[in-house]
């Protein structure tokens, strides 16, 4: 019967193409060769791309493999930790991952990152780190990353516009009373410097707000008041002798309040900045074109955002643009510190996921990408801090002015409580800033709900209070 | 003419002009700002015109990088195409019966589809993360191009549904009486008939796929892999600085496909949507 | 071998029974849509169902963690002011934007393209259709530029003597309805004109002669032909708006703080972002679902008098 033949011809058609487009799907995912997959942010893009990869390519190749590189660049503009975060839960992300120290703990406890103990207890670039640096890669004992930049933050201002204030451009302040003075200042001569400069807008002072900034939020700008708002030990997030995060706390307040003077109470910061789409790049641009005039941010905006191969080039940086140390509260009168900085940075790590046979080239590109060379000379080239002591063996980061200048600021650094559980807090943190920035909460308002969310989320046991004054 | 009537006109003029700037003006930006080379979100007639924004779209983004934006135009195309033609050939074998037969469930099956065309996307989405997760379909074509192939599916059906019941029964009948079996009529002389339809669902569905961004965003993560919706988003922040010209340029070329289909199928659609409403 | 032989020949008469019967034949043809519909749509929801049941998180002590933990979910959305703000935020979008300004503004440009003496109005009918096509994520940059201190909406509005703002900041909400109705007047404008063509014109035209106002025929001939046109815009243009994502999230990411985050926005931004508390965000997902299948009955239920009354 002609037609039944048919049927069969046109099943059996069906069932030739669809297991030949299966097999050819197959074959076309499947690994040819060894294929290793980077992921890492643009601002690494130098260290991965133009310090790393040719080196690694040559080194496998002496141990005898034919291996890829795939890259997996995370852009500007794209926030880097959500990705990664995103990609490591979902069994997605690459093999070798470039990623902010702070969430070490969280990826560790979630199993996602392998355990380096024993690669670099053999490794003689391990010895070159010094304790705190380790501190941070270690998660219970175990090592989980290696430290390849690390950072300080600083209070960046523009000489040029305190000049046109009738302020010095040798400034430094010591208390905060002293850095709202000065943008009052700023803000009563606001109409001769936007004659000056030839602009339409201007807020004497900046500081990351809200939740679109993610973790710069809480690191640049809750964190440099936080730490200088009380003495030590009531200058924290969380309390190492109780083992609770804290919820209320002088400090706290003092911080929230700080949010409050100048974006409620004073109206001399940008609200606006902290919820366009870029924030990064606002932030940049408004201080390279003298919209901001006092700016917190860190060590690398020297050179990543304002040098001559930066985002927004300031031209004749030397002479506009001055750094300050952030000062304490009253500048040590109530026993706190009289300077505050706090250091993060980015550490290289390896996938829990990684497939065994390509785990030894990994480790061999997490060498390469942390040796003292190459961080040395991406540290230098950006304005960062290398975390590495023998960089300094490197005439790059030797002979570099800006850097040796900063390194001071490593005397009274400070590191983020990273336990499990900071990242929610973090969270926290930026929403209770953005609730001040955008609705006029209180720093008292700002601070119960603050408390409200730790309480749900860890169990009121697990938060502890301060006296408030 | 009465007077009432030239307030009438001159009302409707001033109406059309307010409208026509307002629907306009944005898309005068976005052409304007694509050929100037200073392009910036204020609004400015170029000094000069440039091409160098579209000569960008087809340079790589980085020396190591061999992605230039096109290729995300490229991936765009693959992508709709294959699910245009996936839920295009499952939703006229589906709405076949659907409207020659009668069977226990019709109306319930229809009133499902209904529901699924409606159904908010974000509600699936985060469930098909973790699922895709666990089967390793995430990052994966496939996993994308059947999910989105799923989810336009009911809306194929109920349009080709609509067809279907809108031809004559009777060519199929004496097509049969004549000796074909009901396949043989269904694919010699139903098919045949209702080739315009089956063009316009394709086309319709190639563009809901075409301007999908949610499912890729969530689905794909190599930069590489993205379709063009996730790729400005992802090309956005790219250089640090939002260099709107480029942007702007490589919209407008994302956007052409989309407008030449419904330019294509205008005349179709204005009736079509409104027996697609009356489903 | 004759027993055999007569087996199959009854087995292959069987399956071709088989075939023949209707409702094999027509399960058969549906079969393949069946299945991609349950495995990547009906699974999917019953997973996610599953998932507002535990503490999921992306990353942390719950990372990819299936713990059952009862209903904890739900018992804290229905305490959270954010998850309360964004159904309000939701709400008010999808009246202002899609009901008011869509179907209003659609209607009327509806009833202008009637108009035979006008001129021109079928450049302003493409312009409008144009905003409708674009794919989502152009309409949002557009709009997003276009709506901020340096934008053109400013270049216009100051032709009109008022001075510049950052729209997306100082009036978000209002921005974003303004900028939907934009992007979606288009089908309620297509509906009706296709609504007002199913009008024959002699009845318009009788009217006319018999004296009748512009208001009277509106009222009298035109709004109750097109009473079950209109409502089934109302409905429809209601469900596409609440689930509207893309192009908010592209414009605003659903700030600033949370000033124009829609509950998809709310859903996408507590899974996929930090604290990536994705068994919540399950939770509120399904809670919305709720509302909007509800909003889709009475779709199904007034689209069928639609029918029975064309």
């Amino acid at each position: 019967m002609p037609l039944e033949k048919k049927y069969i011809a046109v099943i059996g058609i069906i069932i030739i193409l669809v297991i030949g487009g299966g097999i050819a799907y197959w074959y076309m995912t499947a690994p040819k060769k060894v294929t290793i997959v980077v992921e890492y942010g643009q601002p690494w893009q130098y260290l991965v791309e133009n310090l790393t990869l040719a080196k690694f390519k040559e080194e496998a190749k002496k141990l005898g493999y034919d291996v890829e590189v795939t890259l997996r660049m995370i852009p500007y503009g794209v926030d880097i930790v959500q990705t990664i975060s995103q990609d490591l839960a979902q069994g997605v992300a690459g093999d070798v991952l470039v990623i902010d120290s702070f969430m070490i703990p969280e990826y560790a406890e979630a199993g996602y990152l392998l355990d380096l103990t024993s690669y670099v207890e053999e490794w003689d670039g391990w010895a070159a780190y010094p304790e705190a640096m380790k501190k941070i890669v270690t998660y219970e004992n175990k090592v989980y990353g290696i430290m390849i930049d690390t950072d300080v933050r600083m209070l960046w201002y523009r000489k040029d516009i305190f000049q046109l204030a009738g302020l010095p451009a040798d400034w430094q302040p010591t208390t905060w009373e002293d850095i709202i003075e000065a943008a009052l200042t700023l803000a009563n001569n606001s109409d001769t410097i936007k004659d000056q400069l030839n602009i339409t807008e201007f807020y004497p002072i900046y500081f990351p707000a809200g939740t679109k900034w993610g973790e710069a939020t809480t690191m640049q700008g809750f964190y440099m008041l936080l730490l200088g708002a009380d003495k030590d030990p009531y200058n924290r997030l969380y309390d190492y002798s109780e083992n609770k995060w804290v919820g209320k706390s002088k400090a706290l307040l003092r911080a929230f309040q700080f949010y409050y003077d100048i974006y409620v109470e004073h109206k001399i910061a940008p609200e606006e900045y902290n919820f366009v789409t870029d924030v990064w790049s606002k932030h940049r641009e408004a201080f390279a074109k003298g919209w901001v005039a006092i700016d917190i941010g860190g060590s690398w905006e020297w050179d990543e955002g304002w040098g001559p191969n930066g985002i927004y080039p300031i031209p004749n940086r030397e002479e506009k643009v001055g750094y300050a140390k952030m000062p304490g509260y009253a500048g040590g009168a109530e026993s706190e510190r009289p300077f505050v900085t706090i250091s993060g940075g980015w550490a290289v790590a390896i996938n829990a996921a990684i497939k065994p046979e390509l785990k030894p080239l990994a480790w061999l590109f997490v060498k390469i990408l942390a040796s003292k060379e190459n961080v040395a000379k991406f540290c230098a080239r950006y304005g960062k801090i290398a975390p590495r002591t023998d960089a300094a063996e490197v005439p790059e980061y030797a002979e570099n002015e800006y850097l040796q200048s900063v390194l001071e600021y490593l005397n009274f650094t400070d590191f983020r409580d990273a336990m499990p559980g900071y990242s929610k807090v973090s969270f926290y943190i930026q929403q209770a800033t953005e609730k001040i920035v955008t609705e006029g909460w209180t720093a008292e308002q700002a601070l119960d709900w603050y408390y409200d969310q730790l309480v749900a989320e860890f169990g009121e046991d697990n938060v502890i209070t301060y006296p408030l004054p | 003419m009465k007077i009432h009537n030239i307030v009438y006109y001159v009302l409707a003029y001033i109406f059309l002009i307010v409208v026509a700037i307002f629907f306009s003006a944005p898309f005068v930006w976005l052409i304007l700002s694509a050929f100037d080379p200073m392009a910036s979100p204020h609004f400015r007639i170029p000094s000069e015109v440039t091409f160098r924004w579209f000569a960008g779209i087809f340079k790589p983004i980085s020396q190591y990088y061999q992605m230039t934006p096109f290729s995300w135009i490229i991936n765009s195309a693959i992508i709709s195409v294959s699910v245009a033609t996936l839920s295009t050939m499952l939703s006229i074998i589906g709405a076949y019966p659907l409207t020659r037969f009668q069977f226990r469930g019709q109306q319930v099956l229809l009133n499902i589809f209904v529901t699924l065309r409606l159904l908010p996307v974000i509600v699936i989405v985060i469930p098909i993360t973790l699922i895709f997760a666990r089967f390793g379909l995430l990052n994966t074509y496939l996993g994308l191009i059947v999910v989105m192939s799923a989810l336009v599916l009911p809306f194929n059906l109920l349009i080709a549904e609509g067809y279907f019941k809108a031809l004559p029964k009777e060519y199929e009948e004496a097509a049969m009486v004549d000796g074909l079996s009901r396949w043989e009529a269904f694919f010699k002389i139903t098919l045949r008939l209702a080739l315009p339809g089956i063009v316009t669902i394709w086309l319709l569905s190639f563009v809901v796929a075409w301007g999908d961004f949610l499912l890729p965003l969530v689905i794909l993560r190599d930069p590489w892999k993205y379709p063009a919706a996730v790729g400005i988003y992802y090309w956005f922040g790219v250089y640090g600085r939002v260099e709107y010209g480029r942007i702007s340029a490589f919209s407008i070329l994302y956007s052409i496909p989309a407008i030449l289909v419904f330019l294509l199928t205008r005349k179709y659609l204005m009736k079509g949507i409104y027996g697609l409403v009356s489903r | 071998m004759s027993t055999s032989r007569a087996l199959s020949y009854n087995f292959s008469k069987k399956i071709k029974n088989v075939l023949r019967s209707e409702r094999a034949l027509a399960y058969l043809f549906l079969l393949p849509t069946l299945i991609m519909i349950f495995a990547f749509v009906i699974i999917p929801a019953i997973w996610g169902l599953w998932v507002s049941f535990t503490p999921l998180s992306l990353v942390g002590k719950y990372a990819m963690k299936y713990d059952f933990i009862g209903l904890k979910n739900y018992i804290k959305l229905i305490s959270d002011a954010d998850f309360y703000n964004s159904i309000k935020i939701s709400f008010i979008f999808t009246i202002l934007s899609a009901l008011i300004g869509q179907a209003f503004l659609g209607l009327m440009l509806a009833l202008v393209m009637r108009e035979k003496a006008i001129k021109g109005k079928s450049i302003v009918a493409i312009t409008v259709f144009l905003a409708w096509i674009i794919p989502e994520v152009v309409a949002g940059y557009m709009w997003g530029v276009f709506a901020s201190r340096e934008g053109m909406m400013n270049t216009l509005l100051a032709l009109l003597g008022m001075p510049p703002r950052n729209w997306l900041y100082d009036l978000p909400l209002e921005t974003i309805i303004i900028a939907n109705i934009w992007r979606g007047t288009a089908f309620s404008m297509i509906l009706f004109m296709a609504a007002l063509e199913g009008i024959p014109h002699y009845i318009y035209e009788a009217a006319e002669i018999d004296g009748a106002s512009w208001w009277q025929r509106f009222r009298y001939i035109i709004l109750p032909m097109m009473a079950y046109v209109i409502l089934v815009d109302f409905i429809l243009i209601t469900i596409w708006t609440f689930n509207v994502f893309t192009m908010i999230f592209v414009m605003t990411g659903g700030g600033p703080g949370n000033a124009t985050e829609l509950w998809t926005i709310f859903v996408y931004r507590r899974a996929f972002q930090p604290p990536y508390e994705v068994g919540y965000a399950s939770a509120a997902a399904n809670l919305m679902f709720l509302i909007v299948f509800l909003i889709i009955l009475s779709y199904i239920y007034v689209s069928k008098k639609l029918r029975w009354y064309g």
